[in-house]
């Protein structure tokens, strides 16, 4: 008994040594990326990639994260308003359309989404906002950013 | 972090499952355990440290960056389609005759391959392998399009495709998985299955997507090799004419009704003389117009079109008309889809240019789509239809899928 007990401290300590997931998504970009803010439709036509294109023509690269992870989970809700299941059906049907040209790259993790939109110039991606910080942009959704009253990219919104 | 966290949690199970040795009793371990902890905690926390002043990128991200970064060869994508189904017929003849037929088919498979040639550059092509009634194996290039997107606005793309007629024929193409129903609509059928559109063009096609106040426009317009002497003729390398076809359609999405979209579509093309014929000694100048309207909201689908052809034959001097459309609605509860559609054709009886094919058909459907798994559906679908007063009760049990 003892042994699950300190077990299950240990793992309460390493879950403890990385941000606690927060609820709030935060849309990040490339901090070369002249975009602050963005709307909520605007939003949704990238994710949906009916938006393909940057303001200076480059195109968008749209990286998200896997099934289960929680802020998949926001996304779908607020974004797509769809289940994962859908999406998947969703994106098929834009690439047998022609619309897009593949599904977009899964990125495992909140670091290393992060790490990737920083890299790369013309990625936009999706972190837990408590993971944010100057290393990508994080931008404004309808002029609000994570934490503020009205956000709309959190659990529940 | 993942591989210190995964480290730290093996050594400490293996910690857990190690012999007591020494330990007088359990507090005395537990201290020991808990010190252990702290220092585990501490390293795992100078590794992140070190992480994030770094950085914070692990081999699989490098990986993936340096993907992106670099100018590798394209990258081919292979998917495809197929479909397998059940059809069960009984027919009253309109010579007072009637029959009823049932068979197996195996709707062939669809080959679908995409890749990225550039940033800018995409490259598609959807091939089907379909097995004939005569039991010989048939290979269709559908589609082969080399896209340039220069932005959202303005794309082109050349080689062959689905033209810019219709909201069905732009969205839903061979594979019959996407499409809620067994078949496609009366009026959108493949021009080598007795259809009476050109669903299909070799040219060019451009398209974008424009903002508008209170919404978006999307267009899509063709311009192509025209029609051949009869409906079943897509010219692939020539053209009977120096008359090419063109065409566009529009698409207007208001934002503030998620789902809704409507617009128009136009045609024209002259269809070539075909010779050894009287009535069709001349050309004919064929004008299609179409309209649709579409609300595809979960749990909604609803899309309605409609499409007229007409045609002036220089030969005879007549003009005809021909005018089809349908209506589609369907519900989505859970995997479930009920569905029903109703279609009408009405060729004009004395066009030569169809000639052959039934002129008057009206079609009632209702069906049901099940999703077994995310890539395969069954459905369940039985018709009434009335085809130059032959009458047919037909159902169908059908599997599609993608993979």
């Amino acid at each position: 008994m003892k042994k699950y007990i300190i077990l299950t401290l240990l793992s309460m300590l390493l879950a403890g040594t990385g941000p606690a997931y927060g609820g709030e998504i935060a849309i990040i970009v490339n901090k070369d990326n002249a975009i602050e803010d963005i709307s909520f439709r605007e939003l949704a036509m990238i994710f949906k990639m009916e938006k393909k294109f940057w303001g200076d023509g480059s195109p968008i690269y749209l990286v998200t994260r896997g099934s289960r992870s929680p802020e998949k989970e926001v996304v779908l809700k607020t974004v797509y308003k769809m289940d994962e299941q859908e999406l998947k059906k969703f994106y098929l049907a834009k690439i047998y359309q022609g619309v897009a040209p593949s599904f977009p790259k899964v990125i495992a993790s909140n670091q290393s989404m992060k790490a990737f939109v920083q890299q790369v110039p013309n990625a936009v991606g999706y972190i837990d906002a408590a993971y944010a910080d100057d290393n990508v942009k994080v931008l404004k959704i309808e002029g609000k950013l994570p934490g503020e009253n009205g956000y709309k990219l959190a659990e529940g919104g | 972090m993942d591989k210190s966290r995964a480290f730290v949690i093996v050594v400490f199970l293996l910690f857990l499952g190690s012999p007591r040795l020494g330990y007088t009793d359990d507090s005395q371990r537990i201290r020991e355990l808990e010190k252990k902890v702290e220092e585990l905690t501490r390293t795992v926390n100078e590794l992140m440290a070190r992480q994030e002043t770094a950085a914070p990128r692990g081999p699989a991200v490098t990986e993936e960056i340096n993907e992106e970064a670099e100018t590798v060869a394209p990258k081919l994508t292979l998917r495809g389609f197929g479909h397998v189904q059940y059809d069960y017929s009984r027919s009253d003849f309109s010579d007072d005759t009637s029959g009823d037929t049932n068979h197996f088919t195996v709707g062939g498979v669809d080959l679908f391959i995409t890749s990225k040639i550039s940033e800018k550059i995409s490259f598609l092509n959807e091939t089907t392998f379909e097995l004939e009634a005569d039991g010989v194996n048939k290979l269709d290039v559908e589609r082969v399009l080399l896209k340039y997107s220069a932005n959202d606005k303005f794309n082109v793309s050349i080689g062959r495709g689905h033209t810019a007629v219709g909201y069905w024929n732009q969205t839903f193409h061979h594979g019959k998985w996407l499409q809620t129903t067994t078949d496609r609509p009366a009026i959108y059928r493949w021009e080598d299955e007795g259809g009476i559109l050109p669903v299909h063009y070799v040219g060019l096609e451009f398209s974008g997507t424009l903002d508008m106040p209170g919404g978006t426009l999307s267009y899509v317009s063709n311009l192509a090799n025209g029609r051949g002497k009869i409906a079943d003729e897509v010219k692939l390398v020539e053209d009977n004419n120096d008359s090419k076809m063109a065409g566009g359609m529009l698409t207007y999405k208001p934002a503030a009704i998620e789902g809704l979209g409507f617009g128009v579509n136009y045609l024209h093309d002259t269809i070539p003389a075909r010779a050894g014929t009287t009535d069709r000694g001349a050309e004919i100048d064929e004008n299609l117009s179409g309209a649709h309207i579409f609300y595809l909201k979960d749990p909604f689908e609803v899309i309605l079109e409609g499409q007229i052809i007409n045609h002036f034959n220089h030969a005879t001097g007549m003009r005809d008309e021909t005018v089809g459309s349908y209506g589609q609605l369907a519900y989505k509860m859970g995997k479930y889809k009920p569905y029903v559609r109703f279609d009408w054709l009405n060729i004009s009886d004395r066009d030569p240019f169809f000639e052959g094919l039934v002129e008057d058909e009206t079609s009632h459907t209702l069906g049901i789509r099940y999703e077994i798994t995310t890539f395969n559906a069954l459905k369940l679908e039985y018709r009434h239809s009335d085809k130059d007063n032959s009458k047919s009760n037909e159902a169908t049990i059908q599997s599609s899928f993608a993979f």
